[in-house]
């Protein structure tokens, strides 16, 4: 099957691009060992994936690492929600296993992606009016900086202030509740087959 | 303070990680010159990857608790949030599935989409525009959609992931391209006129790449699949036009894009089709097929039925010598591939 033979094609690169991948790796998490680990992660969903042609496959690797190590960033993130929140019982993860959004996700994961969604909504609800109402319009209904500005009434160029108020102030949002993570897990074992108890 | 300054150069970093200009090993450098940095770039770039999958939840919410006074200047207000209005309802399912990374180049997201009887532009996060035709239905998880119905994409070029959709038996990878999808009942046309789409099915031996230009037409019936000529979107320029189409396709089309529901008699399904029909005000699609192919149309209780009307053919064909529609059949699955 072609989608075999592009894995396969796939892996000898990563193969050859090892230094350099874990080496990016061990920067992008700052722990070599999460690196090897995210590396062989890496390694096994090259072989479900089927990319289709791949320009460059060296970039395709650093990205689809880039990305792994921001999931494995998020998976952290979300353990400590899961924590903080089992008493929410406006939380639908409390509902029954078939009443789920999906059954066959974890309470707690259901739980963890609230609480996410519900940061995001609160750092935009915080914004300034304009830089809220530019954020939503461009990022979240996908409009262009132009129809943006026509909606608004304002020229491109104050979208383009607005947005990037707006980004950097959601960004700040994200990098406290992550210091603030990092600080309360900071005497735990880093990776994940070490978790607490 | 300097953990802004900070955080700008690492939104740098991330507008060329996501513009795929960046040099790996520069980035990795600057990674690697102090740990705060990586942390900055999390917060970069989990607040795109955020925003971008939470999109149709977020469109629900937000206007929900939109702040009139954001817009008292008076300029008439779009309500773009609309478009996510079916997504929102499913706003839980949204927010869940977001968490299911099953695959690797991250393009996350999640969303349900059914149109009555207008079309509606459906616009995602990493620059993709589908219009989905009327009386048709687009669900999304990540980068898989499945289309009932007729759609029109225009999909940026993302070397990092492939766009698939899946309509009836068949699975269009996508890598950026405009193209006109429809499935009506398993029955699959697509027609492309930018970029190329590879096409896959399990009851086909190979994927077959359909270009710029073509068409592609595949009847479940017979796993039978040929490339053609193809038109684009023509159904939102008030038309459907057609070469030696099959008739109940036509039909198909006049119900979902047409004023009335339409069916034909099956005695008719041999027939093929050749023309414009226009649809807008003022336009009777149906009557006009009728007209041109000397069959009549009667009210049923459900809408308007096709039938034939004595032995007259009209532009109507048997299906004779190769339509153009049909000019290569492409290999269609023996029991076994090659290799």
């Amino acid at each position: 099957m072609p989608d075999l033979a592009s894995a396969g094609g796939l892996r000898a690169v990563l193969h050859d691009q090892r230094a350099a991948i874990v080496r990016f790796l061990t920067a992008r998490t700052g722990s070599m060992d999460l690196a090897q680990d995210l590396y062989q992660e890496l390694w096994l969903r090259l072989g479900h994936a089927n990319p289709g042609p791949i320009a460059n496959p060296p970039a395709y690797l650093m990205r689809a690492a880039n990305n792994l190590a921001l999931d494995y960033r998020r998976g952290e993130l979300r353990a400590r929600a899961r924590d903080a929140a089992w008493l929410d019982l406006d939380n639908p993860a409390m509902a029954a296993p078939d009443q789920r959004p999906d059954p066959a996700m974890g309470a707690d994961e259901v739980i963890a992606a609230g609480q996410e969604l519900a940061l995001l909504r609160l750092a935009i609800e915080r914004l300034p009016p304009g830089a809220r109402r530019a954020v939503t319009l461009h990022r979240i209904d996908g409009l262009p900086h132009a129809d943006v500005a026509a909606v608004m009434g304002i020229s491109r160029s104050g979208v383009e202030k607005h947005i990037a108020v707006a980004m950097k102030q959601l960004r700040r949002t994200f990098w406290d509740w992550g210091a603030e993570a990092t600080a309360a897990s900071d005497n735990e074992h880093h990776s994940k087959e070490h978790g607490h108890d | 303070m300097t953990d802004v300054s900070i955080m700008d150069t690492a939104a740098q970093w991330h507008e060329q990680v996501t513009a795929e200009t960046v040099d790996w090993d520069a980035f990795t450098l600057w990674l690697e010159a102090d740990p705060g940095h990586a942390r900055a770039y999390d917060a970069v770039a989990l607040v795109d990857a955020l925003i971008a999958e939470r999109a149709p939840a977020l469109a629900g919410l937000t206007a929900a608790n939109d702040d009139p006074a954001g817009n008292d200047n008076g300029v008439p207000m779009r309500t773009p949030s609309r478009r996510w209005a079916g997504a929102a309802l499913a706003g839980l399912a949204a927010v869940a599935a977001a968490l299911v990374l099953a695959f690797l180049p991250v393009w996350p997201g999640h969303g349900e989409w059914q149109t009555g009887d207008g079309a509606q532009t459906v616009a995602l996060a990493d620059g993709t525009r589908i219009v989905l035709a009327p009386h048709s239905r687009l669900t999304r998880a990540g980068d898989r959609l499945a289309l009932a119905g007729g759609a029109v994409f225009a999909v940026p070029h993302r070397p990092d992931r492939t766009l698939t959709i899946s309509a009836g038996e068949l699975t269009i990878s996508d890598i950026g391209t405009h193209f006109d999808l429809r499935n009506d009942d398993g029955i699959v046309r697509l027609s492309l006129d930018e970029g190329q789409v590879s096409v896959s099915s399990t009851r086909m031996a190979k994927p077959v790449t359909v270009a710029a230009g073509q068409a592609l037409l595949f009847d479940p019936a017979d796993a039978q699949i040929s490339l053609g000529a193809g038109s684009t979107g023509d159904w939102q320029h008030d038309q459907l036009s057609y070469r030696d189409a099959p008739l109940p396709l036509v039909v198909a089309d006049i119900a979902r894009y047409g004023p009335v529901p339409l069916r034909a008699d099956g005695a008719l399904a041999h027939l093929h089709f050749s023309g414009t029909l226009r649809l807008g005000t003022g336009h009777d699609p149906a009557a006009d097929l009728a007209r041109l192919m000397a069959l009549d149309v009667g009210m049923s209780g459900r809408g308007a039925v096709l039938r034939a009307h004595g032995q007259g053919r009209g532009a109507a064909s048997r299906s004779t010598g190769a339509p153009p529609i049909h000019p290569a059949p492409i290999a269609p699955t023996p029991g076994t591939p090659t290799n």
